[in-house]
């Protein structure tokens, strides 16, 4: 089994990686689904070395004594720190586990799952099933399709654009912000304690709807929707379109918000935000 | 327009890829997009010229497979390749310093992306207002008055007791809760630069900076203010009927707890609403409703 021990700026290029494992402290770590061979480029790197294994197409960088598991338990962060680039086929699933270094994934197809205790996460393009759990770290996702399941006390999650099969989100004050088209049936599920939910769909969906907060308001830009209001909690609930789909929201003291994204469907992307999403369509 | 390959080396990177395997002309165009994560999509006009120069230069050569043209290099071209080796070192460097920039730019893209779209929807979601007649109260069912209020009675007997305990027990969770949120709040205000909670949703006082606020509504005027005194008026209403409900309950801890609750709330509404330059004007109308709880006939399940 070929093995490298890395302790300075190297760059390694494998025949084929079928799958990817990743574990970093600090610093940050980008893994690049491309066509070209597959490659692993580090580029800075500071206290302990890197382990870099390749068996049997699995390509790991980790180090040593640092268990999957064992991961969090880390605490002195900045002692270890490397920056990387890994380019791997877009099939090749990919596993990122990082304590305080930021992570970008992107054009992954295949399996992706990314957890990180402080660092942010950014994903682009991605098509499998994603899980990113973190504890206070951010995820900020574009264009990923397919199934997300999202995991963080205290980081907040923007999807922006894709189309989500399955969508689960739960935090304790991470707020989720999303603007995603859903399958045939889609399924959404947030569930936070304090933190807001703005999700934003076709203004056409499919699903059934059961939005509901404790103490925040709640509130649905689509018709049919019925909205509630008691001592106990305010809530929305209803069918849109054939109610082959499901979206539940439950948050304790966080605000709900379903909008209609205005038709034409707009691309995700603007220099300045809406002037009004009713009114203004349009301008998007 | 690539400032990814200086000049003469994507003469070179053609001879790499050839050197690899033979490819056809498309091919190399689409294993250079995806080197450069589409970032460098070279066009056809670009790459086949190049080809058609290296062939006369004797470097390649190409074979018709299927009435296409796959290039592949000759021994020239590999003598070339080994001449410049040097050059081919360096050109892998700089390739390996674009996929970085490509690393850089799908990060600021995606940071952009993200950032606009958090505006746009918190933005939307402040001014969103449901469709006409979807609001309704929870016991204002479309039917008959009569049945209707038969209904209500029977709900409001089997259902008191449970709706106090519920919210008794919520209200428990809201106090640790804020209670948390508070100490989180305020240690994340002692810890955090203010120019790093922009993507703090609770921080109503960033709010006034977004370009989508401006404008909008804006002098708070004479009807916000009546808007938010009934808000404060039903909130009062609403507080006394749990009160009344859950007086068998409510002892001298609860109302210690609900002390701290209200001056912490106090505080923050204070600090976060009301405190900042731009002065947080009430949610519009759509929201004053809202809060505005119960109609009538909800308030009075009391034991009267």
């Amino acid at each position: 089994m070929p093995q490298w021990t890395v302790d300075a700026p190297t760059r390694l290029a494998f025949d084929d990686v079928t799958a990817l494992r990743v574990r970093a402290i600090a610093g940050s770590v980008a893994v690049l689904a491309t066509g070209e061979a597959p490659a692993l480029d580090i580029t800075s790197i500071s206290g302990q070395p890197l382990i870099v294994s390749h068996d049997d197409g699995v390509l790991t960088i980790s180090y040593e004594d640092l268990t999957w598991d064992g991961l969090l338990e880390w605490l002195r962060p900045r002692a270890h720190a490397a920056e990387m680039t890994v380019t791997v086929p877009r099939d090749c699933p990919a596993q990122v586990g990082v304590v305080a270094a930021t992570a970008v994934v992107s054009g992954v197809t295949a399996r992706t799952s990314v957890r990180s205790l402080s660092g942010a996460i950014t994903l682009d393009g991605l098509g499998g099933r994603v899980e990113a759990h973190t504890v206070s770290g951010d995820v900020e996702a574009q264009d990923v399709n397919g199934q997300v399941s999202f995991n963080s006390v205290s980081g907040d999650l923007t999807l922006a654009g894709g189309s989500l099969d399955r969508l689960e989100a739960k935090s304790v004050s991470g707020s989720v912000t999303a603007d995603v088209h859903l399958g045939q049936p889609g399924q959404v599920r947030v569930a936070t304690v304090s933190s807001d939910v703005a999700l934003r769909l076709p203004a056409q969906p499919d699903a059934k709807v059961r939005l509901r907060s404790t103490s925040g308001r709640v509130v649905s830009e689509f018709d049919c929707l019925r909205s509630t209001h008691a001592a106990a909690a305010r809530s929305v609930n209803g069918t849109l379109g054939a109610g082959s789909g499901q979206i539940s929201v439950t948050t304790l003291s966080g605000r709900v918000t379903l909008l209609k994204r205005p038709e034409p469907a707009p691309p995700t992307r603007s220099d300045e935000p809406a002037k009004g999403a009713e009114t203004k369509g349009e301008a998007r | 327009m690539s400032p990814v390959f200086r000049h003469g080396r994507l003469r070179l990177y053609l001879l790499r890829l050839l050197d690899e395997e033979p490819r056809h002309g498309y091919e190399v165009i689409r294993m250079l997009r995806d080197q450069f994560m589409g970032v460098y999509a070279p066009s056809p006009g670009t790459i086949y010229p190049r080809l058609a120069r290296l062939e006369e230069e004797g470097l390649v050569t190409h074979d018709e497979v299927n009435g296409r043209k796959v290039y592949r290099i000759t021994d020239a071209g590999r003598q070339e390749l080994h001449d410049r080796e040097d050059e081919l070192a360096e050109l892998e460097q700089e390739l390996s310093d674009s996929v970085r920039d490509v690393v850089r730019e799908v990060k600021e893209d995606v940071r952009e992306t993200v950032r606009s779209l958090r505006e746009e929807l918190t933005w939307a979601a402040r001014n969103a207002h449901p469709p006409e007649g979807a609001e309704e109260d929870v016991r204002g069912t479309r039917r008959g008055p009569a049945e209707q209020s038969r209904d209500q009675a029977r709900w409001s007997r089997e259902d008191t007791r449970d709706r106090v305990r519920q919210a008794r027990d919520e209200a428990k969770e809201n106090a640790r809760r804020r209670r948390d949120d508070a100490r989180g709040y305020a240690r994340a205000e002692r810890e955090t630069p203010p120019a790093g909670r922009d993507h703090d949703w609770g921080n109503w006082a960033a709010w006034a900076d977004w370009p989508g606020r401006r404008g909008f509504p804006g002098k708070p005027d004479i009807r916000l203010l009546h808007d938010l005194e009934h808000t404060v008026k039903d909130f009062a209403r609403e507080m006394r009927r749990l009160a009344w409900q859950s007086s068998a309950e409510a002892g001298e801890d609860a109302l210690t707890e609900l002390r701290i609750i209200l001056d912490e709330t106090l505080d923050r509404v204070r600090s976060e609403i009301f405190g900042s330059e731009h002065a947080q004007p009430e949610p519009p109308p759509a929201t004053a409703d809202d809060e505005a709880a119960p109609s009538p006939e909800s308030t009075a399940p009391g034991p009267d």
